[in-house]
């Protein structure tokens, strides 16, 4: 049945049935303003439905949407929802960090950046310590979440890894702060303690806020490998 | 006659008022959601731009996935593929610029932009600011200059920055701050860059066009200043962004 249709079925029942047999001029003056006010919530809907309906389509090829997750709460909030963990809510706070960290591992294999994103905090920040720790100066750092974005969606999920685990992990909580030092697999790539993961705990959730990475020492065989690795690079300038 | 009998006429007297009030209400309800809704031709909510305050495009700080800092931003020049955009001013507010047309095959030939265009402006203070502008209908003429900033051996660091326009609104991208020791310079050579994407339609088609906007400049003092030289630049372009956005 056409909307039109359903709608007048719907509403001039109820006028009838309602309507005095006789009605005096007045009362025939506030029953056509009453058909007129509803009248016009119906055309109002209508016009909203077709808008809808004729509303651009949501791009699907060109512009993979970014999952929001606004309604959903983010850190380890939210990865009984996004990452499938059970029970995180029974977990002491060592087994959520673990859970956590964890889950940035399983998002980066699996390439969805919109749970990895909320297990981030605002201000948070990813540095490459370029395997120089005394020296802060070479470091490379990817500031917010605009940054770090950006960095798993150009840099990190070109190459994602097929696996990611955290082969050791020394945590140390303080109140609402912890941080844990520790060896990531990612690949076939081991980086002997050479991630410093930094979190801190915000309305029960604990959230990621700093990864410094590459901070093993390189070995002299290895220092020459680099080397040899920057003289081999184009020189592109675009 | 009982007591319910005598009740109905006391009841209908009461009940007509409330249902006029109920349906007047109703009524009064569904104009006000009606004209304020985005459906409406009478909308003018205060988040839109109108048409007649420029050219109206949308921003964004990532090409292939649309982040929370798209808006729609009002431009004093066309930045899209169906106008040349070499028509964009070579003398706006307080910059000069001559077009220093790319030179290098490989880069043309790597990227096979639509449209490329690389000017060189100046203001009275003898700062200099490049902007350069690759138009596509592909993947092809795009990727992010923090990528050959990388593989050229520089070092750098990489953040999002809001400017605020003159007429309200904000546009956010990508702020990278790149540095390099130079054979041919005693000290380290800075690059400071800032840049987004355009596109004409907030569907984000390839085949619609799409239009890197890139400022590079050298470091003018400390970082704030030399965002201050950026904002200055990008506020002759951009007058105004959609308020409501982050």
């Amino acid at each position: 049945m056409p909307l039109q249709s359903t709608l007048r079925a719907h509403f001039t029942p109820h006028f009838t049935r309602h309507a005095p047999r006789q009605l005096t001029a007045r009362r025939q003056t506030r029953a056509t303003w009453r058909n007129l006010a509803l009248w016009s919530i119906v055309l109002s809907a209508c016009w909203g439905l077709a808008a809808c309906s004729s509303a651009p389509a949501t791009p699907t090829v060109n512009v993979p949407e970014t999952i929001v997750l606004e309604n959903t709460p983010g850190g380890t909030c939210g990865i009984a929802q996004t990452a499938g963990i059970t029970g995180i809510g029974e977990m002491d706070d060592e087994a959520q960090i673990r859970a956590l960290i964890a889950a940035e591992g399983q998002f980066v294999v699996a390439r969805e950046i919109g749970p990895l994103m909320a297990l981030w905090a605002e201000d948070s920040q990813i540095i490459n310590a370029k395997n120089t720790p005394d020296d802060q100066r070479d470091d490379q750092i990817w500031r917010g979440t605009d940054a770090i974005r950006h960095r798993y969606l150009n840099v990190v999920f070109p190459s994602a890894p097929e696996t990611v685990t955290a082969v050791t992990l020394q945590l140390t909580l303080e109140g609402d702060r912890a941080h844990g030092q520790g060896t990531t697999q990612i690949g076939g790539e081991v980086s002997p303690n050479g991630d410093l993961w930094e979190l801190e705990r915000v309305d029960d959730c604990w959230y990621l806020v700093r990864l410094t990475y590459n901070l093993e020492p390189l070995q002299a065989g290895n220092a020459q490998d680099a080397s040899t690795q920057d003289e081999a690079q184009p020189q592109a300038t675009f | 006659m009982s007591n319910l009998e005598q009740d109905i006429p006391t009841k209908r007297v009461l009940a007509a008022p409330l249902r006029s009030f109920v349906l007047i209400l109703l009524f009064v309800g569904g104009l006000a959601a009606f004209f304020t809704s985005d459906f409406s031709p009478f909308a003018q909510s205060s988040t839109q731009l109108t048409a007649s305050d420029g050219y109206q495009y949308i921003a964004d700080v990532d090409l292939w996935h649309r982040t929370n800092r798209e808006t729609e931003v009002n431009a004093v020049s066309q930045f899209d593929l169906t106008h040349d955009l070499n028509d964009v001013p070579m003398e706006i507010g307080d910059w000069r610029g001559e077009n220093h047309p790319e030179t290098n095959v490989e880069v043309m030939i790597l990227l096979d932009p639509e449209q490329y265009v690389q000017r060189l402006y100046w203001n009275s203070q003898g700062q200099h600011m490049w902007l350069t502008m690759i138009g596509g209908r592909s993947s092809q003429p795009f990727h992010p200059p923090d990528i050959c900033y990388d593989v050229d051996g520089w070092n750098y660091n990489l953040s999002s920055v809001p400017i605020e326009l003159d007429g309200g609104g904000r546009i956010y991208g990508m702020w990278m701050e790149a540095q390099k020791q130079l054979p041919e310079y005693d000290t380290p050579t800075d690059h400071i860059v800032f840049y987004f994407y355009l596109f004409p339609e907030r569907t984000r088609q390839y085949q619609d066009g799409i239009v890197l906007f890139k400022l590079t400049s050298a470091r003018y003092g400390d970082l704030d200043n030399t965002l201050a030289v950026h904002t200055d630049f990008l506020r002759n372009f951009f007058t105004e962004a959609a308020t409501g956005t982050p």
